[in-house]
């Protein structure tokens, strides 16, 4: 396993590495989160101190559609659920989940 | 988007996984599911007994609780609920002799692990529909159950909930989510990969040869004092000597093809790749089985099972999965052993017995000595005497190497070796080495020393 590639990744890199395999709906995820990131340096702090997502290992769920209905009387619609967790570098236990 | 920490679980309502807000059984429920998720993690342990009492009927003085995830190995959430999902186990006194209060006997199952007891019980974890994730109750308002309430965060600077610990902290534009407090509620126990210890091993094959023809020496294997079996006893030396611990599954059988010189032998043995178990075939020598004495067919085993160990090692390294300078450190009389040539870019060894029986002698003789010694502690002959004599057994299979040439007290060793091999020597004997007589001995046989004859 060639370790002394990934350790030349930069935090922001690590942070939001993504695969062919991450689903459309975690990477929107992880656009969102890349926003916030940009604004506030959310990635820095919590990959410094509680870890870093493990995006491929995200949960999608299709929520089910919520049964009120808005303003124009339309039914909303259906809800994407992504549970991310978030795993301490080094260790084999999640620590957080991103929803 | 929010993000919910494993440590923030308490801030939330206790008791209802299938409540319609987030409680803080349904968070640790999803941590739990995502450590199985990513690391197969399927037992953990509770450090709040406040979390899932429903489910432990017993009174909250227990010092652990554990959870076990019953599924097949990442099946997922869906199968994580509705269906025997979970076992519940809570440590208790031993012996146990009743079950927890409010469970059926038939549904509880006492499980003793060494000195501690547990009554476990099967449990359905029922959520409507496992992938609606409830929102958070309503924090601001007072509400919030027996953990629950939490506090407004302090909304300072850059900074969203600090140590007032806010839980389901909500990611807002341009703010940080920072905070967290206290312990975490679980403690992950990866029972699929658990901790070997190899004072437990349980994985040991006597081959019916064994079982049939020398009901003696599979009762050495099956029942040795202190230690659970040979396998055991291989590892804890191992563990003793090497200080790692590793998987090694041994087969044993009598052999009456070999040698009469030879007692025993091992195979190279399997490793499909190098994280799996090691499995190979030890072959006990029918003569030695028949003649020799148990401490002697004891040392036997335990020098074969370091052979396997070394063979281990050496298709570890051929698989790549330890380098040359991890095999050189474990082993750093054994290296250089001789090349015999290259293949896909790597070294190949020769493997013979010889640079094997030289890292025997040089580290282990005083911890295979010491396994004997817990394996047959004679109370007939003072200590000091049986631990020269221990010693010596030991040294047998080891005579050609650079660490024995160098003693004074090889003549003796010959004639421990001796004795302890053919029960049928009495003092005073003639000291053998390859069929020529080499000495005399008339202090010590196998009787007067009360060693255990071998059985058939």
């Amino acid at each position: 396993m060639d370790t002394s590639f990934e350790s030349k990744l930069t935090l922001e890199q690590q942070f939001f590495k993504e695969s062919n395999q991450t689903p459309e709906a975690v990477k929107l995820v992880i656009a969102a989160f890349k926003k916030q990131h940009a604004l506030s340096g959310l990635a820095n702090i919590l990959a410094k101190q509680e870890g870093y997502p493990v995006w491929d290992k995200s949960q999608v769920h299709i929520n089910k559609p919520l049964q009120v209905s808005n303003l124009n009387g339309e039914g909303q619609n259906e809800e994407t659920l992504v549970f991310t967790p978030i795993v301490p570098q080094d260790s084999n236990f999640c620590k957080w989940f991103l929803f | 988007m929010h993000l919910y920490r494993a440590n923030d679980y308490d801030e939330f309502s206790f008791g209802a996984i299938d409540s319609n807000v987030v409680t803080a059984e349904r968070i640790i429920l999803k941590i739990m599911e995502l450590d199985e998720s990513i690391f197969g993690i399927r037992e953990f342990q509770l450090t709040d007994t406040l979390l899932f009492d429903a489910y432990f009927k017993e009174a909250a003085d227990s010092n652990m609780r554990t959870i076990k995830i019953k599924t097949d190995p990442h099946s997922g959430f869906n199968s994580l609920v509705n269906s025997n999902v979970a076992t519940f186990c809570q440590q208790q006194n031993c012996p146990t002799s009743s079950f927890a209060g409010g469970q059926s006997p038939t549904k509880a199952t006492a499980i003793r692990v060494g000195t501690r007891c547990f009554t476990c019980f099967d449990f359905t974890l029922t959520i409507e529909d496992p992938f609606v994730w409830p929102p958070d109750p309503d924090f601001t308002g007072g509400g919030g159950g027996t953990g629950g309430g939490g506090s407004t965060p302090p909304n300072t600077g850059n900074c969203t909930g600090v140590s007032t610990c806010r839980p389901g902290t909500l990611i807002e534009v341009g703010r940080i989510p920072c905070g967290g407090c206290g312990p975490g509620p679980i403690v992950v126990v990866p029972p699929d990969v658990p901790t070997f210890n190899p004072y437990t091993a349980d994985t040991v094959i006597i081959d019916p040869t064994l079982r049939t023809n020398f009901p003696c020496v599979a009762r050495i294997i099956d029942s040795l004092t202190s230690y659970a079996n040979m396998n055991a006893l291989a590892q804890v030396a191992l563990k003793e000597v090497f200080g790692i611990n590793q998987r090694i599954h041994l087969t044993f059988i009598a052999d009456n093809s070999l040698p009469i010189d030879e007692d025993g032998h091992t195979e190279s043995g399997n490793l499909y790749n190098g994280d799996s178990i090691y499995a190979t075939t030890v072959h006990l020598n029918e003569w030695m089985l028949t003649h020799s004495t148990q401490e002697y067919i004891a040392s036997t085993i335990i020098h074969e099972s370091i052979h396997a160990f070394i063979q281990y090692k050496y298709q570890q390294y051929l698989y790549g999965n330890i380098d040359s300078t991890q095999f050189k450190t474990l082993f750093p009389l054994y290296w250089p052993p001789r090349s015999l040539g290259q293949a896909n870019g790597q070294y190949i060894y020769s493997m013979g017995n010889s640079p094997q029986h030289t890292a025997m002698a040089a580290n282990m003789i005083n911890i295979m000595k010491q396994a004997l010694v817990s394996l047959y502690p004679n109370s007939h002959i003072n200590e000091l005497t049986r631990d020269s004599v221990y010693k010596a057994i030991v040294w047998g299979g080891l005579e050609n190497t650079p660490s024995f040439s160098v003693r004074s007290d090889t003549l003796f060793i010959y004639a421990m070796t001796n004795m302890a091999r053919d029960t049928s020597l009495h003092i005073p004997f003639n000291i053998s080495l390859n069929g020529t007589t080499i000495g005399n001995h008339y202090q010590y046989d196998s009787h007067n020393l009360s060693l255990l004859k071998s059985c058939q």
